[in-house]
């Protein structure tokens, strides 16, 4: 460094002014710029991305163990809850209310009889059980145990077995068919029913107060830690607005950072519920042989894709959070 | 330099209180024509720093307005504001570039955020480099660059939109007077392009030797205004300037 003025190097190679343009006719702050496409602003935030996840491994470990976290937990809930919706709709499907006919009902009113529970609400359709069919029902199932040929008649009534659209509509169908004339008396599964429907709304309940927390709680720490990052950089975001930088160019490289921590915290969450379940399921299926369990293909698809976009709308928000909150500032 | 009446910086009744109470500017007036070359000098809390962030719409004035080119600046929408900055060149004493770019990446980053032509930008940053000598250190990280090597950069970034104004807040504060000398010839050789120039500074020698237009604030107000001017330290209570380097 000497002083002015300072020779210049190679006199051949006379440095210009930047622009040729003079300075006089400089037109004015220009309303809006045509830019550039998409793809070559995702190449420069994909490299920012990249150096500020070097930079800061531990911030980007912070976000992606809390994501996998609520990711993990969410993912076990939705397998149970599916569990137990599969389950009590494979029960509501054998539930039935069971009309038996009092002595006197005769099988030619069998029809109008039909036609009378059809009118009920919630009843989907009726079968017809003749006393002497249910006597052969009940004479295979005892096989050669008991022999029932010693009966001088036939002491079973004709019932009618009436299939509901929903478990919860069985005791009003009950109720209603048991007040039917030529009715004696009416049977469903009732208690079974009851605990299972209950059970399952108590998950459901419990389930969805547990994982509003935990989004609640997963979006507060992901946008503290990315908030960390902001403000670790908050003299780089200072650079970037005095040199022009729109709030929407600074404000992506950061989302990107959040969706990329989402998606590898959500996919480890993912891996593990999956895994889990595909070893699960045959060792259940061993010890409880006819669990109704929904096959790993029912679910996981479905819930892998669910988990992931999920991550990734925590990390995208939790940044846009937090990286809104420095530009308004 | 071309002292026309064409402004393109205009201050009217300008005051700005900040929120914690202070009150940073004052009714100030001020007119600067195009291509002109201003050096801003005060005690240190006068209001330097403050007048030039009104310019750069780093805050808003209380009451007052400020026209950049013609164009109100202090009714703009927030959407806007980048495109004024992308008008306007800032330098600072503690160069502000970005630690983990090169020299290059730093100049290239201004462009970058304007959406300019990629195939434009190694050449226009290689040009503004070239301008302020830094050329073959271009692939060097700030911290392997000295002070004044880091502040030419600063510049090369600053002008790399191509400028209407070029805000300097005290742009030799760090430097060694060789530097800052080295320093002051380009900011020279800048306005001399035709670029409007204002230089907050401490460095009563500089201002003397450069003359130019020195205004002169205290404590919020515009003290003087001088043509061709000297350093003329303010009327102050407070303690005689500290004279930086030389
Ligand atoms: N962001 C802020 N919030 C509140 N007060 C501020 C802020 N910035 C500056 N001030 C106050 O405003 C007054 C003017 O400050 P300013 O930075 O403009 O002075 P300056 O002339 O640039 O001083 P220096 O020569 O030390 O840089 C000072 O009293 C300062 O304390
Ligand atoms: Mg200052």
């Amino acid at each position: 460094m000497s002083h002015p003025p300072r020779p210049e190097k190679s006199p051949g190679r006379t440095p210009e002014p930047p622009e040729a343009s003079p300075k006089t006719g400089q037109e004015r702050i220009p309303r809006r710029r045509r830019g550039p496409s998409g793809g070559y602003y995702l190449e420069c935030f994909l490299r920012e991305v990249l150096i500020n996840i070097r930079r800061n491994p531990l911030m980007s470990v912070a976000s992606i163990s809390t994501v996998m976290v609520l990711t993990l937990i969410l993912g076990f809930f939705v397998v149970l809850v599916a569990n137990l919706d599969s389950l009590s709709r494979e029960l509501a499907g054998e539930m039935q209310v069971k009309a038996y006919m009092s002595a006197d009902f005769q099988r030619e009113e069998a029809g109008a009889f039909h036609a009378s529970l059809m009118k009920i609400e919630h009843v989907e359709g009726t079968h017809f059980v003749s006393k002497d069919t249910a006597f052969k029902r009940l004479r295979e199932r005892l096989g050669s145990r008991i022999t029932l040929d010693d009966l001088s008649h036939n002491p079973l009534p004709d019932a009618f077995e009436i299939r509901v659209d929903h478990p919860k509509a069985l005791d009003v169908v009950a109720e209603k068919v048991a007040r039917l004339p030529g009715v004696g008396s009416v049977d469903y599964g009732r208690d079974v029913a009851r605990k299972l429907m209950a059970l399952n709304q108590v998950v459901r309940v419990v389930g969805m107060v547990i994982l509003g927390l935990l989004f609640a709680s997963t979006l507060l720490i992901v946008s503290n830690t990315i908030r960390l990052t902001v403000f670790a950089r908050r003299k780089e975001i200072d650079i970037m607005q005095l040199v022009g930088a729109a709030d929407w160019f600074i404000r992506w490289p950061f989302i990107l950072e959040g969706v990329a921590q989402g998606l590898v915290g959500a996919a480890m969450a993912a891996t593990v519920v999956d895994v889990a379940y595909r070893l699960v399921v045959p060792q259940l299926h061993k010890t409880v042989p006819f669990l109704p369990i929904l096959a790993p293909g029912e679910v996981l698809p479905f819930l892998n894709l669910g988990l992931v976009s999920l991550g990734c709308a925590v990390g995208a928000l939790g940044s846009l959070i937090s990286v809104n909150r420095h530009l308004k500032a | 330099m071309l002292e026309t009446d064409d402004p393109i910086i205009e201050m009217h009744h300008l005051s700005l209180v900040y929120p914690n109470g202070v009150r940073a500017l004052q009714d100030i007036d001020l007119v600067v024509g195009k291509g002109e070359f201003l050096f801003l000098v005060g005690h240190t809390g006068s209001g330097k720093s403050s007048l030039m962030k009104l310019i750069y719409r780093e805050h808003d004035p209380t009451t007052g307005a400020v026209f950049v080119d013609g164009q109100e600046i202090t009714d703009m929408k927030r959407s806007q504001i980048p495109l004024l900055r992308r008008r306007i060149g800032v330098i600072f004493q503690d160069f502000r570039l970005l630690s983990h770019k090169t020299a290059f990446e730093n100049v290239a980053y201004a462009l970058e955020v304007t959406g300019a032509s990629r195939a434009d930008i190694p050449r226009k940053v290689t040009k503004a480099l070239t301008l302020v000598n830094m050329r073959e250190k271009a692939g060097r990280l700030p911290g392997e660059l000295s002070g004044g090597e880091q502040q030419r950069v600063a510049i090369a970034r600053a002008l790399i939109n191509d400028p209407l104004i070029l805000l300097a807040d005290e742009p030799t504060g760090n430097l060694d007077p060789d530097s800052s000398w080295d320093i002051m010839q380009i900011l020279s050789k800048v306005n001399a392009r035709g670029t409007t120039v204002l230089v907050a500074t401490h460095n009563q020698q500089m201002v003397d030797v450069m003359q130019k237009r020195v205004l002169v604030m205290d404590r919020g107000v515009m003290l003087h205004d001088l043509q061709r001017g000297q350093y003329v330290p303010a009327a102050s209570s407070r303690p005689a300037l500290v004279l930086e380097g030389v």
